[in-house]
């Protein structure tokens, strides 16, 4: 009797589950549908062109070589956890021992900071960006890395912002042609790089921005030709 | 009896509640490999939702190494996909770490500042690329299709 009772009630219970496991993929797939895009979007454009190089203006979507094996990211969460974050892993500059902690604290450090950003309607993107290259200051160069450096490096990119803003402005009224506006934003970027080359010394700014001071020429046209470059040319 | 019966109610109800979530997600990735030629210093990045990779003005959207990969539900793999194609004019919203990043927030994380010249890039465009021409910022992206 008591078994037929067990038997029963499990069977009901599978019914139950069945029931509203349907009900709760059918929700599932409703939000799906409302999230509806199509895969490839023709928008943006190439603002860059190089000389005897024809660039796409447009996204590209290609089927990625199935590398096997596959290990599921473990990152202990080290941004919401602030007792596990080590101080001295964090000071000082970066280097062989701290980085990957580093990398990994910052990684999602970073995702806060703009989830805070962009939950703010009223937003200054000129002072957004400024407060997300803290992050990048402080993987670098350290948590204490000292504030009147940090000022100093601050007050030169919100320089550069503005600028950059401006020029967007002109480029975007169509009043100064795309080959001006790469030029004049290199020249700009390299600038600002050079001021704060003068604030840092030689170890400091290589270790921020990966390049010595001695490559600053030239380093915004790489930086965004870097895309362009396929394997073997 | 009753306790039995319970426990295995409880462990049948626990084994499809497990299967069915996570039966129904998707990775996303983020890859990072150097710029080939002129010796670059700088490394491009792309992203995958599941199969499906997406760079920024037909960069590269195969080999390097994988930096990030999470798993997601669908409803933040579809959203992924839609902002990889969100306008994003290059060289002014940002460049191929700013898109990677787009296409990432979803999963909690970002490009690691281990990735060559992505800190350069962080100086000019931050994050996401939310500078730049209004209709090519991020939070437009957020705009048009939700977080």
């Amino acid at each position: 009797m008591r078994k037929k009772i067990f038997i029963g009630l499990t069977l009901i219970g599978l019914a139950v589950l069945i029931i509203f496991g349907k009900l709760f993929f059918k929700t599932n797939e409703r939000i799906i549908q409302d999230v509806q895009c199509p895969k490839v979007i023709m928008e943006g454009k190439s603002l860059f062109h190089e000389k005897n190089q024809k660039l796409p203006a447009s996204f590209s979507q290609s089927k990625q070589h199935r590398h096997s094996g596959r290990q599921q990211n473990n990152l202990p969460q080290y941004c919401s956890d602030s007792s596990t974050s080590e101080a001295t892993l964090l000071s000082g500059f970066v280097n062989e021992y701290n980085r990957e902690y580093r990398a990994e604290f910052y990684a999602c450090k970073d995702y806060e900071t703009l989830s805070e950003q962009l939950g703010n309607l009223n937003g200054n993107s000129v002072k957004d960006t400024v407060v997300q290259f803290e992050n990048v200051i402080d993987y670098a160069l350290g948590i204490d890395f000292p504030e009147s450096k940090r000022e100093e490096i601050r007050a030169v990119q919100k320089e550069l912002l503005y600028k950059k803003s401006t020029l967007d402005d002109l480029s975007d009224a169509g009043r100064i042609a795309e080959q001006d506006y790469i030029s004049q934003s290199a020249w700009q970027n390299e600038e600002s790089l050079r001021k704060v080359a003068k604030v840092l010394t030689d170890e400091e700014f290589e270790a921020l921005y990966g390049l010595k001071k001695s490559e600053i020429d030239g380093s915004f046209l790489k930086l965004i030709s870097a895309s362009y470059i396929e394997e073997g040319e | 009896m009753w306790k039995k019966s319970f426990l295995a109610f409880t462990v049948i109800f626990t084994t499809i509640l497990l299967q069915a979530n996570f039966s129904h997600g998707e990775w996303i990735e983020a890859h990072s490999r150097p710029a080939v030629s002129k010796n670059s210093p700088v490394d491009h990045t792309y992203a995958c939702v599941d199969r499906d990779c997406y760079s920024v003005n037909g960069g590269t959207t195969y080999g390097g190494v994988a930096v990030i990969q999470e798993y997601v539900t669908k409803r933040k793999a579809a959203l992924s996909r839609c902002y990889s194609g969100c306008y994003f004019v290059y060289a002014k919203n940002g460049v191929c770490h700013q898109h990677t990043n787009r296409i990432l927030y979803q999963t909690g994380k970002t490009i690691p500042l281990s990735v060559r010249g992505y800190s350069a890039s962080r100086w000019t465009y931050g994050i996401t690329g939310d500078v730049g021409t209004t209709e090519g910022r991020f939070s437009a992206c957020l705009e048009r299709w939700g977080k």
